[in-house]
């Protein structure tokens, strides 16, 4: 191999603009005179980064016709919208039901175009046999050859009269932003948003919004408020003990319920500090939601991050499970002191794993709303036995996970991963083929490293997890690392990627790497400035552009390998007894 | 997710009702006075083109062509079908011809490897799980290589301090040797820990000779010991979990070879057989 050096331009944050082009100064200038642009002061940013600039290569300009999808519930998006001229429709989960069918269903149907994922073709993966690079972590430096695979376009409803007269919908006006839910909260689209008729937005990504927000108080104040209205509205609307509740009913909730956070946000910074510390030591520095024995001052809603549900045990406290987002703590005490007259603390403690944001609904707003109307299919078994007792476990419990198993994967964090990979050690004979085949479908490099922290007999591998939340995402000033659109994989483009390295420091489970690249000679690429090597980031996309999935998985021959859904607790009980 | 032991019921049931029905369509033919072994020996030659193309499976993990493990499943148990069938196939005796012998003789060292591959694959792993920190098979050298410099700093360092000669001559007689190079390899096999109880005993017997601060360094040496066993014993188990694979493929290649001749040489010399 070569181990000469070419020397190439290091790239930049706005190398590869948001749109195809970066938006032109009449475009930017037209933008300024629309709200809530007209009121931002640009004094209050810096010429580094000035509000012109973000604008320029952190946004674009979307125009759309009636009917025109700007996107769907479920899509991954990491960017906000700022409608200009006109308006847009945000479909609602109606109050127009129909045999049990859901809004977005009922949309799907009504919806023409199609999704463009590009995965390869046959012979183009076939192709990757000869194709794939001779030298280690090369690239193509010419970059309209490194055009993402990843694209969607051409959504539009064929008959918008029927969706307005069929489903509820409410529109949104010039001035007005929507869609910050998900780009800041890293999360699916909660709603289907389209054109009411011929509209002009700005669709601003992430870390634009991030740089806007941070230089307009206005904006940042406005930003705040809708992300939290949103936030509450759209856990209300997902969380099922509240679908019977009426309209007066939800408007009291929306009143009453308190939000509230816990832990640190930096936790990525100290966890693993923390990690090498005593099982009581780590208890303590987790921060109390519920405690145990204490009364029950209302229903707990995970809105984001991960909790650990626990009881007294000796002198320690033994995990029973774990909370992500959507669950909920305490109906179990708060249904059974409803209608019992020997009223129960609650029975276990809830505690923050790292930082957590939930939902207070109060007790008395849970007794005077939410029970009455509780669906028969949720109200909770009565609690029988000695509940009070310490040792006492349900049946529920005590076919949990094995607690050693639990105790491991929520302290080290692994339970954020929707893709974890974890190897069996007692039937992976090391024969690397899950490595080879990552390799091959990476032009040659492999995107994970077979080896990682061990829980019995598994190992979880330095392979990147598909966070539920991707704290990776959190300062790339690029948009680099991205979740793709359709499934939600958190990928890196590799020509945006400027390689500052702030994803791989904010990955708390070492899974992303820097590598120095080469050209496909071999050489190495340096900055023609200043010489130093150019970097990228790297680590597993579970190939999302392949034919078949996680090549790692497939090529693993005894079952060895898996790529697990924390989520899914019943499906990791399955492997772990399996 | 199907458990293990299900899975097996399953895929031992589906052999048992393939080898059912061949043995009743073998039967069939039988009665009608025709010549079972063309049949016998065409689903051998496939069965055993299909267990081939496993390895061609693993080239192409970019394609659709189903999970590894489905195909390992599949590789185990059309493996263990094709033993009866070439069994049916040469009339439960040895083949005469020197060509038919070595096609004889390839699929049984084949069988065999396969077989003994497939015991090693399911207990080595248990082993190397067991014991010591899961290393990659690659990095074992340049692990072995840092506790060897390891060691010499300290008996380098107690030989300075102390002025005596009795570590570094034990070093230079007894653990250079060990600390240089995979020790015991059969011994890790087998599972015996003789050798290194036998090398402990010689630190031990050292232990009259030595002041306190040699004591702390024998201490040191004893702990990288235990370190390099339990890394010879990842490398020798690892080495044999690579290494059956490198008889198992190249000599069904061979076979395959072997094959396509003989069924050149049958097709060559049928004559009017119906």
């Amino acid at each position: 191999m070569s181990i000469t050096a070419v020397e190439v331009r290091r790239p930049q944050r706005w190398d590869q603009p948001f749109d195809e082009r970066a938006l032109s100064a009449r475009d930017v200038d037209w933008i300024l005179t629309h709200s809530p642009f007209s009121a931002i002061d640009e004094s209050d940013f810096t010429p580094s980064a000035s509000l012109r600039d973000i604008l320029r290569n952190d946004a674009r300009i979307v125009r759309c016709l009636a009917g025109d999808i700007v996107y769907r519930a479920g899509d991954y998006g990491t960017s906000a919208f700022f409608v200009l001229t006109g308006q847009v429709r945000v479909v609602l989960e109606g109050d127009k039901p129909r045999d049990g069918e859901s809004a977005d269903e009922r949309l799907a149907e009504k919806i023409s175009g199609s999704v463009l994922h590009e995965r390869r073709g046959f012979v183009d993966a076939l192709s990757q046999l000869w194709k794939n690079s001779k030298s280690p972590e090369a690239r193509d430096f010419d970059r309209d050859a490194q055009a993402s695979r990843v694209r969607s376009k051409g959504l539009f409803i064929q008959d918008v009269p029927a969706v307005l007269n069929e489903m509820e919908t409410t529109t949104v006006g010039a001035g007005h932003l929507f869609g910050e839910l998900s780009a800041l909260g890293r999360t699916p689209r909660t709603t289907t948003i389209f054109a009411d008729n011929q509209c002009e937005l700005l669709e601003v990504r992430w870390q634009g919004l991030r740089d806007l927000s941070r230089r307009s108080a206005s904006l940042s104040k406005t930003v705040d408020d809708l992300y939290r209205k949103d936030a509450l509205d759209e856990q209300l609307q997902a969380t099922e003990i509240f679908a019977n509740v009426n309209a007066e009913g939800k408007r009291r909730l929306v009143e009453e319920t308190v939000f509230q956070n816990f832990g640190n946000r930096e936790w990525t910074a100290t966890y693993k500090a923390l990690a090498e510390k005593g099982a009581s030591q780590r208890l303590k520095k987790e921060p109390i939601i519920a405690e145990e024995g204490h009364y029950p001052n209302g229903l707990i809603l995970i809105r984001s991050g991960f909790a650990r549900v626990s009881k007294q045990f000796g002198n320690g406290h033994r995990t029973l499970s774990y909370l992500g987002k959507g669950q909920i703590f305490g109906l179990e005490e708060l249904y059974h002191n409803w209608r019992s007259s020997d009223p129960l603390p609650y029975r276990y403690s809830l505690r923050t794993v790292g930082y957590v944001d939930v939902l207070l609904v109060p007790t008395r707003v849970i007794e005077e709303i939410v029970l009455p109307n509780l669906p028969e299919e949720l109200i909770p078994d009565p609690l029988v036995g000695d509940v009070r007792d310490s040792n006492f476990l349900t049946s529920q419990e005590s076919s949990q996970l094995h607690t050693q198993h639990l105790e491991q994967l929520v302290e080290a964090r692994f339970v954020n991963g929707t893709a974890t990979m974890m190897i069996d050690l007692e039937r992976c004979t090391r024969c690397d083929d899950c490595v080879r085949a990552c390799a091959s479908t990476h032009d040659g490099n492999p995107r994970f490293i077979r080896h990682g922290a061990q829980i019995g007999k598994f190992m979880i591998a330095n392979a990147c997890m598909h966070c539920v939340d991707p704290v990776c995402m959190i300062g790339c000033p690029t948009g680099a690392i991205h979740r793709v659109s359709l499934g939600g994989e958190v990928a890196i483009n590799d020509p945006t990627c400027i390689g500052c390295g702030t994803c791989a420091t904010n990955c708390p489970y070492e899974n992303i790497r820097m590598v120095e690249v080469r050209d496909h000679a071999g050489a190495l690429l340096r900055d023609e400035g200043t010489l130093a090597p150019i970097q990228k980031a790297t680590k597993c996309d579970l190939c999302v552009d392949q034919q078949v999935g996680p090549a790692c998985q497939n090529a693993c021959p005894h079952d060895a390998l898996h790529r697990v859904d924390m989520r899914q607790t019943k499906k990791l009980l399955e492997l772990l007894e399996r | 997710m199907i458990p293990f032991a299900k899975r097996r019921t399953i895929n031992t049931s589906i052999l048992a009702a393939l080898v059912l029905v061949s043995w009743l369509s073998l039967s069939v033919l039988e009665a009608s006075i025709r010549a079972t072994s063309f049949w016998s020996g065409w689903v051998l030659l496939v069965t055993v083109v299909s267990l081939a193309l496993f390895n061609t499976r693993k080239k192409l993990p970019f394609l659709k062509l189903g999970t590894a493990a489905t195909w390992m499943q599949f590789h185990i148990y059309a493996g263990l079908f094709s033993v009866l069938a070439y069994l049916a196939h040469a009339g439960f005796q040895l083949p005469q011809g020197s060509l038919e012998f070595g096609l004889c003789l390839l699929f049984a060292l084949i069988a065999a490897s396969g077989f003994v591959g497939l015991f090693l694959s399911r207990v080595i792993p248990v082993g190397l799980t067991s014991r010591g920190e899961p290393v990659l098979f690659e990095r074992i050298p340049a692990l072995r290589l840092g506790l060897q410099h390891e060691v010499e700093e300290i008996v380098v360092e107690c030989a300075k301090a102390n002025q005596t000669t009795t570590i570094s001559d034990f070093h230079t007689k007894r653990l250079d040797d060990f600390f240089r190079r995979p020790q015991n390899v059969l011994y890790h096999l087998i599972g015996w820990t003789r050798a290194m109880l036998e090398l402990e005993r010689e630190i031990e017997a050292m232990d009259r000779y030595l002041n306190d601060s040699e004591r702390d360094a024998v201490a040191l040496i004893l702990e990288r010991a235990h370190l390099k066993d339990d890394l010879d014993y990842q490398w020798a188990r690892q080495l044999v979990l690579k290494g059956w694979l490198f008889v198992h493929i190249p000599l069904t290649f061979s076979l395959l070879i072997l094959a396509a001749l003989h069924v050149f040489v049958v097709y060559g010399f049928r004559g009017n057989l119906p």
